[in-house]
């Protein structure tokens, strides 16, 4: 009897016991994932790892397989990818109406990415504030016009995909705030431009940050004063531009969320002032003499280099970069390498000068359509592989010849195919940005660039020449770039739509595979023209295919993937998710 | 007094209990069934008792001597069943429950029961959609359909998978139990049956129960078998010779000129006999040339069980080896179980159990792993090489199977479980009350080896002679062109406390029964892991890695994780007519915010026999018929911990500035939910248990009902875009479910000897999701709303057929306008051979508005099962076959799109069926060089019936008589010939229709190709009793 009794007081204890301690049963697990508010922001070193955290969540497009060049008519990136709906015009707000666009072009349109990277740094802003003695006075100083800078950056991303935005310069917060607080309409195209306008301008007034890092500067690769004059230059540049800065748009656009209410051709001299300005203060950028060499690692933080995002070699997406996988000639040596994402068009191929700086059209340029690879301008060379080029890279252990032409006695792996296979429907591949050291299949640390010096001068001889005529400092700002390219000076006495022409021609080509032709037609209206045309592979054969005993004939062929451009596509469409969200925003016109 | 048990066929039973009424008096039947016993006196009254025989007594009287022959229990009435926390009468029971005898399940050729279960017990539905890897060929089970929503923030858990409980402790740990050691499986249903498992218990329960010993000598069994596997289906991919001219077909469609078409004619009809003369100039690449079709299988277990009134013991040792369709890959499994139990006084018990296993994966090369191996050989394109007369590895699309499969790299887990118990029950002074305590202790720990070697292979260059052989390294898809080394240490702790008070008493007509329990559970759990690239060494131990920091990574974790619960359960039955019951479960989890971790779920039930009412007295067809209803609720605890928490995580590798060196950095979580809790179904069951025609015929039959809320949802339409963060999930989306299931099962013995038994189960489950965040664009459509329909419906285009000649009107080979078809479909050019898609709308364009409904869940609705049981003169055959209906699944992949993926090879599925204008009753739609978008759109087309009945498992036995086996003193002995996944019919006729279709969490998921074939098992194998 004594024996049950002890067993079941033990049983009876035990359980009120676990009653009165079940609560500190269930509370004394401690989520070791993640960290709480007071140590995050306890210390300068803490906090900065939040800053870390917001230059890791910068765009790093070099992991796209699908470019923002293959929205443009410089290449064909074949039918797996968004690009080649968005070619076909087929373009919507979700799904339901037509090619979802919020995945284009690796996140730049994606407005909940960028709405999530401006809400960071309104953390950021609100927490050091919170938290401010625990900071350094110069720290926050410093921090904070990093984070502004990365804000305005981000804005402009908006800006140039959407047209006017919501301006959120706080933490949004529902505990705190009502729907309606919550759901701000969109500042007209005016107001969000000046907005991201505005603070640069107080950045580079405040002086707090560097001009410039230099290769082997331990903070290279934060935001500077040069990254700040020159988004705001190229931000006035953008919407100077005819397509915003006309007062007249091709849809009815009543609130002016995607344009200036009205033209104002001073914008024109505003941007050049801007970009002047970056030329005479901050001298320490210059080009950087080799143009083929400019990407290579080992060239980091050169004095051309304005803003870029920091890239490291051999570890996990998104911080390195895998351009090697997607861009380059398919089979090296016989060997598969790469998935051939980036193939120029003929029309770009064209664009290309002739070594003597004439355009190929030009009847005494000399070129020969049935040798068309034949004494071209230098980055030609640098930028493009073409059918019986040379393809070296240092990793390699030989030179391999790429040949994309339809050879029936030995064909050639990379032989055009017009097929869904990764061999190019162009008989091009790029060349430009590649790693010289690791070859496909391996990351490299190479930097995406976003702004680079070439950009100012260039940037400055088209709004100076738009807003002036094309003076003395125009055809030097274009000599400058012209001249590192390996092309003679511009002849004198261009118009200055004879210049205009140049200009824009000039950052087709140095620009090429950089992410640029993008803005660049949309800004001047010319996507209207280039994109509702089809582009063009070089269909290489001989004239006795049995034996190859005959010439090889080269013929522009079209590539028949759809093509379009309708004028809702000046701007993106805002994702009809975030539509349902906000009742009170206006999708864009034509959407 | 001394005497012989023996069963009604006049064989001796062993082991049968002899006891003295009144005494602790009594003894066993040794081997031959005899007894020998000193009684008190002619007045004594013996009581012989065995397990599956009823109970006889027999009075001494004058007698010295007697034969007995014990009566084997008829009805399954008395039989106890394993329920929550306890044992229950089978009469006694008013929730819905069903149950199947292990021995059963281990008739499959398989190393769990995961992939014997379904159709056996009525209510579960198991689809082997994971496929069939040795080791990793679990079968989705569910019981009573999909109970909730996929959760996209949680790939890799099923919300609708069902609790596992294994001799009484919660335990995910199917995998490690030999089918052989399992003595019963329990299904647990309804509310009422649930209700002790709280908020684990929404999903259903599976109880599993494993052997223990028995009262008797020792008696020691060895059994095993031997067979092998093939896949089901394994894909048909075309030869050189069709893959050529289908490329031509395909390009000539495409508009290539003749001239510039890849393969001339003459080249294609000389391909083989130039292949004969010139192997590596044209080569011929069969994927099918790796598998191994006759993949080993085997399985081997030794038991010893035995006891007395005092010890009872039971020891297990089993050995399971699967091998792979190809050589690197294989699984073996080292399975042990001990069991004591000890009757320290007679009223304390005291029992442990030791169950365990020790396992090995073995898999290919760490950087390619056997699913994209599957996906290459059917990729590989028949001209390209995969092996050179020279023995050299060839590639197709710059992947190398041989160089993978060969690398000499590997990926191996080894995993090691302890699954203890000890329990001490201890009788009360109180008259049916006993109290029993639990501690179980299940370590775990599991130690994973990734080794990866270079994929070497070689390119040819044929311009020279001799041909030029030149050595790479294969890095398309992802493979590096390095070595590493990466290995992972994981460790889990779960330790479960329990108190257990039991009552059970008989007052008049009412047998009262009790329970009440607290239950602890927590969890400890670590894990550390580290990987070092570029080995100059190729050994593959980390001392030998490189010394730079940059190829090092070190990474690990550790977290606990706690429950509380109190259960109770209350029940009377009154003169076996009417019974109440009243259970539940107050639970507490770690999971939510201090406030909100609460919860009770109870349920209540009751069942009235009709059949003994006196007004059916006369009924004499009918022995039982047991009218239940059960009302309950039940939880599911679903999303993962701490989600009610606002923070920030912390990212390794964040970023980098000048000097190139990664740093660290953080970043705000979702936006924390502090009201997050569990999931509720609140489950409705009524059903019957009859037993007519004396006891021959069995049928049960139940339809129930749940309806399932606070299922986690992301609140997407909520905030706006512009918030800049996700908000956790909340608890807000809801659906039902609905459901008939039957069970009838009949046996009958004939005056021959032959013994008949039928088994048949059917369960139908219908679901429908009553609130989900879904878009305007779609709520608005009625075609296109998911409100309203069962979870993974599938939407997509209604397909109207292939267009014909004679829908292109005016000859010029594309179909628009000009002839009279003003839709426009995709901006496609559209030819004969393409799919025609219905314009719902009549909008002059299929876009999304025209998607429809095309199909259910792939997760069948309805699941069937049949078996056969027949036995005559030593001879015993078993046939069950298992079938589901009412599934619909994405049939697109290789084997009927050509050339996707680089110019992939295709299937004879689609040469032999594709459409051309002199084959225009066409299964497939016209060949193209790239895979068309207007043919390649979800739709109907595509979306196909994947009912299926299949001859799931057969065995045929050999009992050798008892006669013969008596002179080499065996006392059993049994050889059979028993097979898995033998026979299948289904409307697929190019693939398995169990596999695919929906991943790991139940959300709709295209891509059966990458997914290891299931497989069709043969074995011998023998069981012997000593």
């Amino acid at each position: 009897m004594k024996r049950y009794k002890f067993l079941f007081n033990i049983g009876f204890v035990a359980m009120l016991i676990c009653t009165a301690s079940c609560n500190k049963y269930l509370n004394d697990n401690v989520n070791k994932a993640t960290i709480p508010d007071a140590d995050q922001w306890a210390s300068e070193a803490s906090a900065d790892l939040f800053v870390n955290g917001m230059y890791g969540h910068l765009y790093n497009p070099t992991n796209s397989p699908d470019p923002l060049d293959n929205f443009t008519d410089d290449n064909d990136g074949g039918i797996y990818w968004t690009s080649y709906h968005y070619k076909a015009a087929n373009v919507g707000p979700s799904v339901d109406a037509g090619t979802q666009f919020n995945t284009f072009g690796n996140n730049y349109a994606d407005w909940d990415s960028n709405y999530a990277r401006i809400r960071i740094c309104n953390v950021f802003l609100q927490k050091t504030k919170q938290y401010s003695a625990n900071f350094s006075s110069a720290w926050i100083a410093k921090r904070t016009d990093e984070v502004r800078f990365i804000r305005a950056f981000t804005y402009s991303m908006l800006l140039q995909f959407f047209g006017g935005v919501p301006l959120w310069t706080t933490v949004p917060d529902n505990n705190t705030m009502t729907a309606a607080q919550l759901d701000q309409p969109r500042a007209t195209f005016e107001q969000t431009f000046n907005f991201i306008d505005n603070e640069l301008d107080t950045i580079i007034k405040n002086g707090n940050l560097a001009v410039k890092y230099n290769h082997g500067d331990a903070d290279a690769g934060r935001a500077t004063l040069g990254a700040a004059l020159m988004l705001k230059g190229w931000i006035e540049l953008f919407a100077a531009s005819p397509t915003f800065n006309s007062g007249t748009y091709p849809l009815p656009d009543p609130g002016n969320l995607v344009h200036f209410a009205t033209a104002d051709p001073q914008r024109w001299a505003k941007a050049a002032a801007t970009f002047q300005q970056f030329m005479t203060n901050y001298t320490q950028y210059s080009l950087f003499p080799d143009y083929s060499k400019f990407w290579y690692e080992d060239n980091e933080y050169n004095s051309e280099i304005i803003w870029d995002k920091n890239l490291v070699a051999n570890v996990p997406s998104p911080e390195s970069s895998n351009y090697d996988q997607y861009g380059g000639p398919v089979y090296i040596l016989g060997q598969y390498y790469t998935w051939g994402n980036y193939d120029p068009t003929q029309e770009l191929v064209d664009a290309y000068r002739m070594a003597n700086g004439k355009d190929i059209t030009d009847p005494t340029s000399g070129y020969d359509p049935q040798h068309p690879y034949v004494g071209r301008e230098q980055r030609f060379y640098q930028s493009i592989v073409f059918d019986g080029a040379p393809y070296f890279q240092p990793w390699m252990k030989r030179t391999d010849t790429i040949y994309t032409r339809i050879d029936k006695v030995h064909p050639s792996q990379n032989q055009i195919d017009f097929a869904s296979s990764d061999v190019s429907n162009t008989a091009y591949y790029n060349r430009k940005r590649l790693n010289p050291n690791g070859g496909a299949g391996v990351s490299s640390g190479i930097n995406y660039i976003y702004f680079r010096f070439a950009e100012v001068l260039l940037g400055y001889a088209e709004a100076q020449n738009e807003a002036v005529g094309p003076d003395a400092s125009v055809y030097a700002a274009m000599t400058t770039v012209r001249a590192r390219g390996g092309l003679p000076a511009l002849p004198a006495g261009l118009t200055q739509a004879q210049m205009r022409t140049q200009i824009q021609n000039e950052r087709r080509v140095e620009f090429a595979f950089e992410d640029k032709r993008y803005y660049d037609i949309i800004r001047w209206g010319t996507a209207k023209t280039v994109l509702a045309t089809d582009r063009h592979a070089m269909e290489i054969t001989n004239s006795s295919p049995t034996d190859d005993a005959g010439v090889w004939v080269y013929t522009p062929i079209p590539l028949n993937h759809p093509y379009g451009f309708l004028d809702k596509m000046w701007v993106a469409p805002i994702p009809q998710t975030v539509m349902d969200a906000n009742t009170k925003l206006i999708q864009n016109p034509g959407y | 007094m001394s005497g012989r048990v023996v069963d009604s066929k006049g064989q001796a039973l062993v082991g049968v209990s002899v006891k003295e009424n009144g005494t602790s008096n009594g003894t066993v039947t040794d081997s031959n069934g005899n007894f020998r016993l000193n009684v008190s006196g002619p007045s004594s009254v013996l009581t012989f008792s065995f397990v599956g025989y009823l109970p006889q007594e027999v009075h001494v009287r004058d007698q010295t001597s007697i034969q007995i022959t014990l009566a084997e229990t008829n009805s399954k009435l008395d039989d106890v069943v394993v329920v929550g926390y306890t044992t229950q009468k089978r009469s006694a029971i008013t929730g819905a429950i069903s149950s199947v005898k292990g021995s059963d399940l281990a008739k499959a050729p398989v190393d769990n029961i995961t992939n014997s279960l379904a159709g056996q017990v009525s209510g579960v539905i198991a689809r082997q959609n994971g496929g069939g890897e040795p080791g990793n060929d679990n079968t989705t089970i569910h019981i009573r359909g999909i109970n909730s929503i996929p959760n996209p923030n949680f790939p890799n858990s099923d919300p609708s998978a069902p609790l596992i409980v294994i001799d009484g402790i919660i335990r995910n740990n199917l995998n490690q139990i030999d089918p052989n050691e399992i003595e019963s499986v329990t299904i647990l249903k309804d509310a009422a049956a649930v209700a002790p498992y709280g908020l684990g218990g929404a999903n259903g329960v599976i109880l599993i129960t494993t052997k223990t010993g028995k009262n008797g000598p020792p008696s020691l069994s060895l059994s095993g078998f031997y067979g092998h596997q093939a896949p089901t289906y394994y894909p048909k991919v075309l030869g050189p010779q069709d893959y050529m001219t289908l490329y031509d077909e395909a390009q000539t469609n495409d508009k290539v000129a003749a001239a510039n078409l890849a393969y001339a004619p003459d080249y294609i009809s000389s391909y083989l006999t130039n292949h004969a003369k010139d192997p590596d100039l044209y080569p011929i690449g069969n994927g099918r040339s790796i598998v191994n079709f006759k993949a080993p299988e085997q399985n081997y277990n030794m038991a010893l069980s035995g006891g007395s009134d005092r010890v009872k013991y039971y020891a297990n040792l089993g050995y399971f080896n699967q091998a792979g369709l190809f050589a690197p890959i294989s699984y073996t499994r080292y399975s042990y179980n001990l069991g004591v139990e000890v009757n320290a006084t007679s009223s304390t018990r005291v029992s442990i159990s030791l169950k365990g296993a020790f396992e090995k994966n073995t898999d290919v090369d760490a950087a390619i792993g056997n699913s994209t191996i599957f996906r290459d050989s059917y990729k590989l394109i028949p001209v390209n090489p995969l092996q050179f007369s020279n023995g050299d590895y060839g590639s197709s699309q710059g992947l190398s199977l041989l160089g993978a499969l060969n690398s000499g790299g590997y990926s191996h887990t080894y995993t090691n479980t302890l699954l203890s118990t000890l329990a001490i029950e201890q009788r009360l002074p109180i008259k049916g009350l006993s109290i029993k305590g639990t501690l179980s202790y299940d370590p775990t720990s599991t130690n994973q080896k990734q080794w990866h070697l270079p994929f070497y292979y070689y390119t040819i260059n044929t311009s020279s002679t001799p041909y030029v052989y030149t050595k790479a390294i294969a890095t398309a898809e992802g493979p590096p062109a390095y070595t590493y080394l990466y290995e992972q240490y994981l460790k889990s702790e779960n330790f479960t406390y329990q108190g257990i008070l039991t009552y059970n008493n008989t007052f008049g007509k009412n047998s009262v029964s009790g329970l009440v329990v607290a239950e602890a559970r927590n969890n400890t759990n670590s894990n550390f892991n580290a990987r070092i690239n570029n080995y100059s060494l190729q050994v593959s131990e980390f001392n030998f890695g490189s010394s730079n920091k940059n190829d090092y990574t070190i990474g690990g974790t550790s977290g606990t994780a706690s429950q509380v619960g109190y259960v109770y359960t209350v029940g009377d039955v009154f003169d076996g007519k009417y019974s109440l019951a009243a259970s539940g479960r107050y639970d507490g989890h770690y999971y939510f915010a201090p406030g909100h971790q609460y919860a009770f779920f109870p349920a209540f039930s009751g069942f009235w026999n009709i059949a003994r009412e006196n007004f059916m007295k006369n009924v004499s067809w009918l022995d039982d018929f047991k009218l239940r209803a059960s009302w309950g609720k039940s939880g599911s605890l679903a999303g993962g911990p701490y989600q009610y928490q606002n923070a920030y995580n912390l990212i390794g590798d964040a970023s980098a500035y000048g000097n190139g060196v990664l740093v660290q950095g953080t970043s705000p979580t979702n936006q924390a939910n502090p009201f997050i809790t569990w999931e509720q179904a609140v489950k409705t069951d009524i059903g019957f248990d009859a037993s007519l025609l004396n006891r021959k015929l069995n049928v049960t039959i139940d339809v129930y009902k749940q309806n399932r809320s606070g299922i986690l949802a992301q609140p997407t339409t909520i905030l706006p875009g512009e918030y800049g963060t996700v908000l956790s999930q909340v608890n807000d989306e809801s659906m039902e479910g609905k459901g008939i299931e039957l069970t009838v099962g009949t046996h009958h013995q004939f005056a021959n000897g032959l013994q008949l038994a039928i088994n048949g189960t059917f369960s139908y489950n219908t679901n429908k999701l009553t609130q989900v965040y879904e878009t305007a664009a779609t709520f608005d459509n009625p075609n296109r709303r998911v409100t309203g329909r069962p979870v993974n419906t599938q939407f997509g285009y209604h397909a109207m057929g292939l267009f014909q000649k004679s829908d292109d009107k005016n000859g010029d080979g594309t179909i628009n306008t000009s002839d009279g078809y003003t839709v426009n479909q995709f901006n496609a050019v559209l030819r004969p051979g393409d799919i025609r898609y219905e314009d719902v709308n009549h909008d002059g364009k299929i876009d999304a508005n025209d998607i429809v409904p095309i199909g259910n869940s792939p997760v069948p609705l309805i699941d069937y099962g049949l078996n056969l049981n027949a036995s005559w003169k030593g001879f015993d055959l078993s046939l069950f076959f298992q079938g589901a209906a009412k599934s619909t699944i994405n049939v697109q992949s290789f084997i009927t799109i050509p050339f996707n993926n680089n110019s992939s090879n295709t299937g004879y599925e689609y040469f032999d069926n594709r459409w051309t204008p002199s084959h225009p009753n066409a299964k497939y739609p016209i060949a193209d060089v790239s895979p068309s978008s207007n043919n390649t759109q979800t739709s109907d087309f595509w979306n196909r019936n994947a009912s299926y009945v299949r001859l799931k498992t057969a065995q045929l036995g050999y009992s050798i008589p008892p006669k013969i086996l008596k002179r080499i003193a065996i006392k059993a002995f049994r050889v059979y010939v028993s097979g898995q996944n033998l026979l299948t019919l289904s409307p697929l006729k190019f693939m398995d229709p169990e596999l695919g279709g929906v991943n790991t969490a139940g959300q709709i998921a295209t891509g059966q190709e990458v997914i290891y074939p299931i497989q069709r098992v043969i074995t011998v194998g023998f069981s012997a009793t000593f």
